[in-house]
């Protein structure tokens, strides 16, 4: 019995149509195949068996050895393009066909340090990259997708996690799959030092923020966080985040591309020039500021604006030493304290510290992940204003968060700065020696008593001796940016790091709370109960 | 020759090849009719005309060849109209071909096409083409006329120069500098036969002559920067020295002289350089000069062994795939079986070709058969090396197949005459002359040629 009566629309749909296509193939070539056979039959049959003179017999071989090779090297594309790594990644990025075979190869995953997916792509969609932490790694992780190419660890991985690296040289292995099962094709999964529970703490505190957080391990350089908001949520990816005139910046890590004045807490580099020179003065902090050189505006406290702001005038905190000046990050005594080291000096100490060093986070099969330089003027002793403008980290003076994350750290490990890494096995760099033993602990000691009793006393935590140093840098863009750096514990610091809040005020109320939510979730998590592990190589 | 199959007359078994023929494009016709109505479920009656349009010009061809008496090379007619059937179907699936639509050019391109094709079999058969070997010098004349009035006239579109209307006359260049050097081959192949200790030492007369003649047009064309036209024209140029003299030391002449040009192409032209460049190394600048070619590997790449059907690919992925790519879209959609196909096919036509030349007893005719077939292969050559990025890309297109109404009427007239070529004179007639006096224009023109030296 028929439940329905055959029609031919209902018999003719476009999927049955499709699945003729393999047998119209299959008829087409044995068709022309036929019409080859018969050609050539005929043509031997039908003449005359008289030898082609010789000239025509040399033209013919000729022209078929060159069809001959045109067509094998044709075939090293055409079917083992897979052994060209260079080919395969012009085929990730701008080959737009839905179902290319490069788009069949099954990537490999990125994962946590702790063996938490950050990145998977599932066999039976092997196009589709799925990201679970969302947004919160958008930046570190960057992405794979079929339209708007590869970016971040995606990019700088691209050969190991597609399976072919440059130096891999021709996988006749590969090849043989690819024309077997074509599904076979697998890439090598990527571990990362960064810990997903972590980031994910300062995604949820940087919501509705701009600005980023970076956290490392400052015996090891391993990155734990590399945080910059705002994001995107890599799995949803849409044209207009890439329109030049974006305001918000969303695709920029600021983490590791963001150039911001360093305000406050360049003040840790300026006292460590002074410890290293012996410096340690008394000064005279008067409420009306310090001129340096004539003409120039004076530096004041910021709270000479708050009282006039109030209608008040500000006494000035009178006489300080370098320990209270740094609690209280007073503007009048760096300024004077950067003028008597001599901008040269606090250059060269800068520059030594990294400061306007690329630094290379990540070197992976087919880039490099590296942050920007930042940039200081060339400052003469006798540029006296200028060098002062410097001292606050102010001026022509632009820093990345992850320096200061990287300064920080080297203060608590002894004034050694071991550089950054993003994978646990990549080799360890050779360490730079910032600054003297001694100074560093100093200096450890001081960036302490500003959280017990100075500016960043809201980062006191309960069992936990945290060091830092807030910031407030002014910039043309509007309001005050925030910044908090430092490390903890602080007598032997397993952890450092570097807030910044973009036009979030002063540092104390902006950044400072996002580094103690970070440092409370790293306690939390025990990261501070395992013993530090002896620094490697210095 | 064919004479002994005289006798099973002009529809013998080869028209079973013509059926053949006819069922392989039916296959390509319907693998583009099941892309389509898998992608969208509507049938259209003007889907049938490309189908219609090939039967019907089967059709005409069977009725010219029965009716002509036609005696020539059976394999020729078929192989014609199968390229050109699949031509005028890879167009089609590329959108560029719309038969419903009177006001586009390219729906006159392939009647018009078949036309000249069969019109000039029909004007040279039996033995006509003799008439040619006097028209050697207008030949050559008319060509540098053309390309004068291209050079004044005309105006540059991706990198060639065409006149009103899209219309390349320069592809009809290829065709009269074919029955120029034919005829100066011919007439001087002698005496270029001359060597001392294996180094080619031609008398001073006609080699300089020939090359002042050859010099009119290969600066003309250097002039319009056509260097993909002056590489074909040269290569064949050799071949054509080559295959009139047997000596080998004009092909390592010509070798050392293609490195000195290529040389000074790559001083002299700015987009010589490119290319050589984007053809060394795409991946130099994937986005920029390597696009093109990275794009058509792409194409092959994702064709692969088996390719997606006709109908089923991206091929418009690839820049200008219709034209000089168009060799690319059939990779991604026939995948490298069909690639292998249609190169068996072309090398088929191309040894008919040479087959032809050999057979032919008047030396006129057969270095006109050689030429036109070694202008077609080297065309062929030429472009397909270039897509794969086994030559630099010279923007030459593929005969028979890719976009354009110049090149396929000219080409179709090509393969007319080398058609014509194939029909030996009836038996009645008496021989082609062959030792035959030199007529007043040959003679004048023999004694210019030495004098001039």
């Amino acid at each position: 019995m028929m439940d329905t009566a055959w029609s031919l629309e209902s018999w003719l749909t476009a999927e049955r149509v499709a699945g003729w296509m393999p047998w119209l193939k299959l008829a087409f070539w044995l068709l022309l195949a036929l019409f080859i056979l018969l050609a050539l039959g005929y043509g031997l049959r039908g003449e005359p068996r008289k030898t082609i003179s010789k000239s025509y017999r040399i033209l013919c071989s000729l022209l078929i050895l060159w069809f001959a090779g045109i067509l094998a090297y044709q075939a090293t594309w055409q079917l083992a393009g897979f052994a060209r790594p260079e080919f395969v990644k012009f085929q990730r990025h701008y080959n737009r066909r839905p179902n290319h075979p490069a788009a069949r190869i099954v990537r490999g995953s990125i994962l946590d340090v702790q063996g938490v997916p950050l990145a998977v792509s599932d066999p039976a969609r092997p196009g589709q990259r799925v990201y679970p932490e969302g947004p919160a790694f958008c930046h570190l992780l960057g992405y794979d997708h079929p339209v708007y190419g590869l970016a971040g660890i995606e990019a700088a991985e691209q050969g190991t996690l597609s399976g072919i690296t440059r130096d891999a040289g021709p996988e006749w292995e590969s090849f043989r799959r690819h024309l077997t099962n074509r599904d076979e094709l697998r890439g090598t999964n990527i571990t990362l030092t960064v810990s997903a529970a972590l980031q994910r703490e300062v995604h949820a505190l940087m919501q509705g923020r701009k600005g980023a957080v970076v956290a490392l391990d400052p015996n090891r350089g391993d990155i734990l966080v590399l945080h910059s908001a705002p994001g995107y949520d890599p799995n949803q990816m849409s044209p207009g985040q890439f329109e030049r005139q974006e305001p918000e910046a969303r695709m920029l890590n600021r983490a590791l591309q963001g150039l911001y004045p360093a305000g406050s807490t360049f003040k840790v580099l300026v006292a460590a020039a002074a410890l290293e020179r012996g410096l340690n003065p008394s000064l005279d902090c008067p409420g009306t500021g310090y001129q340096a050189g004539t003409g120039s505006q004076p530096i004041r406290d910021h709270e000479y604006y708050e009282y006039q702001r109030r209608g008040q005038t500000w006494p000035g905190y009178g006489t300080l030493d370098l320990r209270g000046a740094l609690a209280k990050s007073s503007n009048v005594y760096f300024a004077r304290l950067g003028v008597m080291i001599g901008g040269e000096t606090l250059r060269t100490l800068a520059v030594r510290s990294g400061l306007t060093q690329s630094w290379i986070l990540h070197e992976g099969s087919s880039g490099n992940l590296a942050s920007a330089p930042g940039r200081i003027p060339s400052l003469s002793n006798r540029d006296l204003a200028r060098t002062a403008q410097i001292s606050i980290g102010q001026g022509e003076l632009l820093v990345t968060p992850i320096y200061l994350a990287l300064l920080a750290g080297s203060i608590g490990h002894d004034g050694v700065l071991v550089p950054p890494r993003l994978s646990p096995v990549s080799p360890s760099r050779v360490p730079l020696t910032v600054m003297s033993p001694d100074t560093a602990r100093r200096l450890a000691g001081m960036m302490r008593h500003t959280v017990t009793s100075g500016t960043g006393r809201a980062a006191d935590l309960a069992g936990l001796s945290v060091a830092g140093k807030t910031g407030t840098a002014q910039n043309p863009h509007g309001a005050d940016h925030g910044w908090f750096i430092g490390f903890a514990p602080a007598s032997r610091p397993r952890l450092a790091f570097a807030v910044i809040v973009e036009q979030g005020g002063y540092g104390a109320q902006s950044a400072l709370p996002v580094a103690t939510g970070l440092l409370r979730k790293a306690q939390a998590l025990g990261w501070f109960n395992e013993p530090a592990r002896k620094p490697e190589g210095n | 020759m064919a004479r002994s199959r005289a006798s099973s007359g002009p529809a013998s078994g080869h028209d079973f090849l013509l059926v053949v023929a006819f069922l392989v494009l039916l296959g390509g016709w319907s693998m583009i009719m099941a892309s389509r109505f898998a992608q969208a479920p509507l049938l259209r009656a003007s889907d049938l005309v490309p189908l219609g349009a090939l039967g019907a010009a089967l059709l005409c061809v069977r009725w010219v060849l029965a009716a002509a008496g036609y005696r020539g090379d059976r394999i020729m007619v078929p192989l014609t109209l199968l390229l050109a059937g699949l031509g005028l179907l890879i167009q089609f699936r590329l959108g560029h071909l719309d038969f419903t639509d009177a006001t586009r050019s390219s729906t006159y391109a392939y009647p018009l096409g078949l036309l000249m094709w069969v019109v000039t079999w029909m004007a040279f058969r039996q033995g006509r083409y003799d008439k040619l070997a006097r028209l050697a010098i207008p030949a050559l004349l008319l060509a540098a006329a053309v390309l004068g009035a291209i050079l004044l006239l005309g105006q540059r579109f991706r990198g060639a120069v065409y006149l009103a209307g899209q219309v390349n006359p320069a592809e009809l260049v290829k065709l009269l500098l074919a029955v120029f050097l034919a005829g100066m081959m011919a007439e001087f192949g002698k005496p270029l036969r001359q060597t001392v200790a294996g180094i080619p030492a031609p008398p001073l007369g006609p080699a300089l002559g020939l090359s002042a003649l050859w010099a009119i047009p290969m600066i003309l064309l250097i002039l319009q920067r056509d260097l993909g036209m002056i590489i074909l024209l040269n290569v064949v140029l050799l071949v054509m020295v080559f295959m009139a003299t047997g000596k080998w030391g004009y092909l390592a002449l010509g070798a050392l002289a293609a490195v000195a040009a290529s040389y000074a192409g790559f001083q002299l032209f700015a987009h010589a350089r490119e290319r050589f460049l984007a053809w060394q190394d795409p991946f130099l600048d994937p986005t920029g000069g390597g696009w093109q070619i990275l794009q058509s590997l792409s194409a092959m790449f994702s064709g692969g062994m088996w390719g997606s059907g006709l109908g089923s690919g991206n091929p418009t992925a690839v820049p200008i795939a219709a034209s000089d790519f168009v060799y690319a879209a059939i990779a991604e959609e026939l995948g490298f079986v069909g690639c292998a196909l249609l190169i068996a096919v072309y090398s088929i036509l191309f040894h008919r070709g040479y087959r032809i030349a050999d057979q032919i007893r008047s030396p006129f005719g057969q270095t006109l058969a050689a030429a036109l077939t070694t202008l077609l292969a080297v065309q062929t050559l030429m472009n397909i090396g270039g897509v794969t990025k086994a030559i630099p890309l010279t923007g030459i297109p593929l005969p028979l197949i890719s976009h354009g109404g110049s090149s396929l009427v000219t080409t179709l007239m090509m393969l007319g005459l080398l058609t014509a070529l194939s029909e030996p004179e009836p038996a009645r007639r008496p021989r082609a002359p062959r030792a035959k006096p030199a007529s007043p224009a040959r003679r004048r023109v023999r004694a210019t040629l030495f004098t001039c030296a």
